[in-house]
């Protein structure tokens, strides 16, 4: 298996456009379309819902395209232009984007050029929204603080989701893993056309602004046609949050809630102490693939595989919380036994007694897993934006040099860092079956 | 001799790709599409066995009838060999694998940056390799049981699934794909052997890589890994197809299930008995213009039952087609389920009485070019669209010049005879 040699593929190269604005470009000619990604900064708290209002309600219609028909009107002539908003994190931090696809002007018929336009489109939906004396349309609000609030709700609708997002606002009290990005109800509740017009001159005035674009275009002429992306930005950007600081963890809890349904999920939540800037955060990422990032891990082979508890079962690492969530699908009946066998795969890693080969399968799964992320611009554009906002070396490259150094005795310390925070369990209730008529 | 039959090569400039199909003597399709400059390979072996298919004979001999979650469960017993999974010696070659069962067919696939050729032979040969045994089948319903019940609690699963109970009288299309803790549970290594001969011989499998790899050394690993093994001649297998009466078999399906958001869908049954190929990718396409300029966004309606705040970003539509069956279906979350479906059934028939205006067909043909260069970036899009349409004699790139074909009296006609109220039935999750 080579690894840790450079991918052959470039990074994003970055300008400061004005403070706290930048951007990010990637000639990418294997593709047939380009990628646009415009993205506002924000912190994360409990307010996080108004963000969200903004592009979708940008999406509602601009200057000269005044209505959601218009806007998708003006999307099908521009040959299936692909264009919505998004709503992601980074740790502690919000982000709000613009996403936008489309074809490249080689790949067209007759000659036809699309670029200019596309850009064009796309920045008159950002910069110049449909108003109505100087706000956004009120029946437009509420409309999408009604369509906001059900996404809210829906939350609950993934199961696997919503235990884990249980169990890290169960976790996390007083530390700001807790809030979702699509923010709480209450504070939806607050907005108005007003308060989400000052929203939107928020972001694109003072937030913290990133545009990534990767596509067939030269350099040199492409960044005249982005530049007008940044007309909003003014000099004064609004500072975030200093980074907060990674907790450890107190006695271990349990915390068991319950639903109509069929299966139980189990989730639990250890702290690691270590995460982005430490110098084991390499080293947890490959203890969490042992564990069970990956078909091979011990969870899948031992819990799934040899005691048939499970059909999901998995680890994750974040390194911005430092928290590393191992859950599972399992019948409620088999909780403890399942909790007991998930927390003996852990001390078998911490023990060290995991083989060469699960060690070196783990390392190259994850090497694997980063150089596949170099053909996706979309994945390249996000892991490009998180590094940055996070503090991480920003290229794929960087990345893998430092997995590849990771050791087994690294891995062994790492683990012996994870203490057990929470154990939660959301589970049927006892009287419930589906009623279908 | 490795090859039989003509080479063929499916070609499509404005999306830029190739495939070369060649067919083995063992009578596996055996494709290669290369993606210049992608890191990622992928390559995936297909066999036309699918939960739909649940009726058989061979050689005129007597019916067999299979139990709900035969073709998943082999799926999912297909990784296990003598001496370790088959994912395990994925993951020794840095490859990630998976396969999924759909209603016509199931596919084993991996991807890799290094080491493709091992992975396939890896691929091949595990595929060929069936290993059951009373002990590791019935360890698999457990896990089994589990997926069922994490799909049981899956609303926006079970609204579908619910749709189809309710658009198909007798057609195994309406019953899950993973089958039922029950159906499973008679489930014997002797069943799964005798569906593993049956369907899972070369001639009824397609073998497909998607990558940036030497187009000959492909064919040529492929031609030595399906001569290792000889199955001898393909089984007469006759796929026995359900009849199925053109009206839906119940108006409606309510569930109710705790959600956070009402999920709703309505849908139009199709029947399609005998066509395939070029017109059946034709009358697919017909179907999705029209359903793009009656629910599309930048139509009338999807604008109107937004402002109502009846749907949201999750409203979406489409045509599915499912052996000799198909249907259109189209919903999402709502706040109100019943004033949707009435306000849809409303101004469809409204529609049906204005028609399409040809501007939105135009408009739709261009939207589609761009909409497919978008898609055929992605190899594992390539993949399945490959598949999907070589299992319904079509080939996958025709769609460009049907595009340039299709009349706004072909669409305008689809809209008269499809989206008719006695074809429609609907289904709601709600709390």
């Amino acid at each position: 298996m080579t690894r840790a040699g450079t991918s052959g593929w470039s990074d994003f190269e970055s300008s400061e456009i004005a403070p706290g604005a930048s951007l990010h470009i990637r000639q990418e000619s294997r593709r047939k379309t380009s990628r646009l990604r415009v993205s506002w900064i924000h912190n994360m708290g409990p307010d996080a819902a108004q963000n969200c209002l903004v592009p979708s309600c940008l999406m509602r219609g601009s200057r000269s395209f005044p209505s959601l028909r218009e806007i998708s009107r003006r999307s099908e002539e521009l040959w299936g232009l692909g264009i919505g908003g998004s709503i992601d994190r980074a740790g502690q931090l919000q982000i709000v984007t613009i996403n936008a696809e489309f074809a490249e002007d080689s790949r067209l018929p007759g000659g036809e050029t699309l670029l200019s336009d596309a850009v064009e489109f796309i920045r008159e939906v950002i910069l110049q929204p449909h108003l109505v004396e100087g706000c956004f349309d009120e029946d437009t609000v509420s409309s999408e603080v009604s369509q906001h609030r059900r996404c809210i709700e829906g939350r609950f609708d993934d199961k696997r989701s919503w235990a884990m997002q249980r169990c890290i606002e169960e976790t996390c009290h007083g530390e700001p893993w807790r809030f979702h990005e699509y923010g709480t109800i209450e504070s939806l509740e607050q907005a108005t056309a007003e308060s989400v017009t000052a929203d939107w001159k928020k972001s694109i005035g003072s937030a913290p602004m990133h545009v990534h674009f990767s596509g067939e275009a030269r350099s040199d002429s492409l960044t005249e046609i982005l530049l007008p992306l940044f007309d909003g930005h003014d000099q004064k950007t609004a500072t975030l949050a200093d980074r907060f600081p990674r907790k450890g963890a107190g006695e271990v809890r349990e915390l068991e809630e319950h639903f109509h349904g069929q299966q139980a999920n189990l989730v639990i939540s250890f702290r690691t102490s270590t995460g982005h800037g430490d110098p084991l955060q390499e080293s947890m990422m490959i203890a969490s693939g042992v564990i069970g990032g990956f078909p091979h891990s011990r969870l899948f082979t031992q819990v799934r595989e040899k005691q048939s508890l499970c059909y999901s079962v998995n680890s994750l690492f974040d390194g911005s919380s430092g928290l590393l969530l191992v859950n599972a699908g399992i019948d409620g009946d088999t909780a403890t036994r399942t909790r007991e066998s998930i927390l003996e795969q852990i001390d078998v890693v911490k023990r060290g007694e995991f083989s060469a080969e699960e060690f070196q399968m783990t390392l190259d799964a994850w090497d694997s897993r980063l150089r596949m992320t170099q053909d996706s611009p979309a994945s390249l554009a996000e892991f490009d934006l998180v590094s940055r906002l996070v503090g991480r070396d920003p290229t794929i490259d960087g990345l893998r040099e430092r997995v590849s150094c990771v050791t087994r005795d690294g891995v062994i310390e790492a683990a012996n860092r994870l203490e057990t925070d929470l154990i939660y369990l959301l589970s049927p209730e006892d009287d419930q079956r589906e009623d279908v008529q | 001799m490795t090859w039989i039959g003509e080479e063929i090569i499916l070609e499509n400039a404005t999306l830029g790709e190739r495939v070369v199909e060649r067919t083995h003597a063992s009578g596996a399709t055996v494709a290669f599409c290369r993606k210049p400059g992608y890191l990622r390979r992928y390559a995936c072996f297909s066999t036309r066995f699918g939960s739909v298919d649940d009726r058989y004979r061979i050689n005129g001999g007597p019916e067999v009838l299979l139990p709900d979650g035969v073709a998943h469960f082999l799926e999912h017993k297909m990784f296990e060999g003598p001496e370790e999974d088959a994912f395990v010696q994925f993951s020794r070659m840095g490859a990630s694998a998976n396969a999924f069962t759909s209603f016509v067919g199931t596919t084993y696939l991996f991807s890799c940056v290094d080491g493709f050729f091992p992975c396939l032979d890896h691929l091949v040969r595990f595929v060929q390799q069936p290993h059951f045994t009373t002990e590791n089948v019935e360890k698999e319903k457990g896990i089994i049981g589990q997926e069922i019940r994490m799909y049981a609690d899956n609303p926006g699963w079970r609204v579908y699934f619910n749709l189809l109970a309710g658009l198909y009288k007798n057609h195994p299309v309406a019953k899950d794909i993973a089958g039922t803790e029950q159906t499973i549970a008679g489930i014997t290594p002797q069943m799964l052997d005798r569906c593993w001969s049956t369907f899972y011989h070369p001639s009824n499998m397609i073998l497909l890589a998607v990558a940036d790899e030497d187009q000959e050394t492909f064919f040529e690993a492929a031609g030595r890994l399906l001569s290792e093994q000889d199955l001898g001649p393909a089984p007469a297998v006759e796929k026995i197809l359900t009849e199925e009466p053109a009206a839906p078999a119940q108006q409606q399906v309510r569930q109710q299930m705790q959600v956070g958001r009402s999920k709703v869908l309505l849908g139009w049954k199709d029947l399609h008995p005998g066509i395939g190929g070029r017109d059946l990718m034709r009358k697919e396409l017909v179907t999705e213009v029209m359903l793009e300029c009656v629910f599309g966004q930048s139509g009338p309606l999807f604008e109107e039952l937004y402002r109502k705040d009846l749907i949201d970003d999750s409203f979406a539509t489409s045509y599915q087609i499912h052996s000799d069956v198909g249907h259109s279906a189209t919903g999402g979350d709502s706040a109100d389920p019943d004033r949707l479906i009435d306000v849809i059934r409303e101004e469809v028939g409204n529609i049906r009485k204005v028609g399409i205006d040809p501007v939105d067909i135009e408009r739709q043909r261009r939207s589609a070019i761009g909409y497919l260069l978008r898609a055929f970036n992605s190899l594992d899009h390539i993949a399945g669209s490959y598949c999907g349409t070589r299992f319904l004699d079509g080939d996958p790139f025709e769609v460009v010049d049907l595009l340039a074909e299709i009349t706004t009296k072909e669409v305008e006609e689809r809209l008269q005879e499809h989206l008719i109220p006695d074809q429609m039935s609907s289904s709601i999750v709600t709390s």
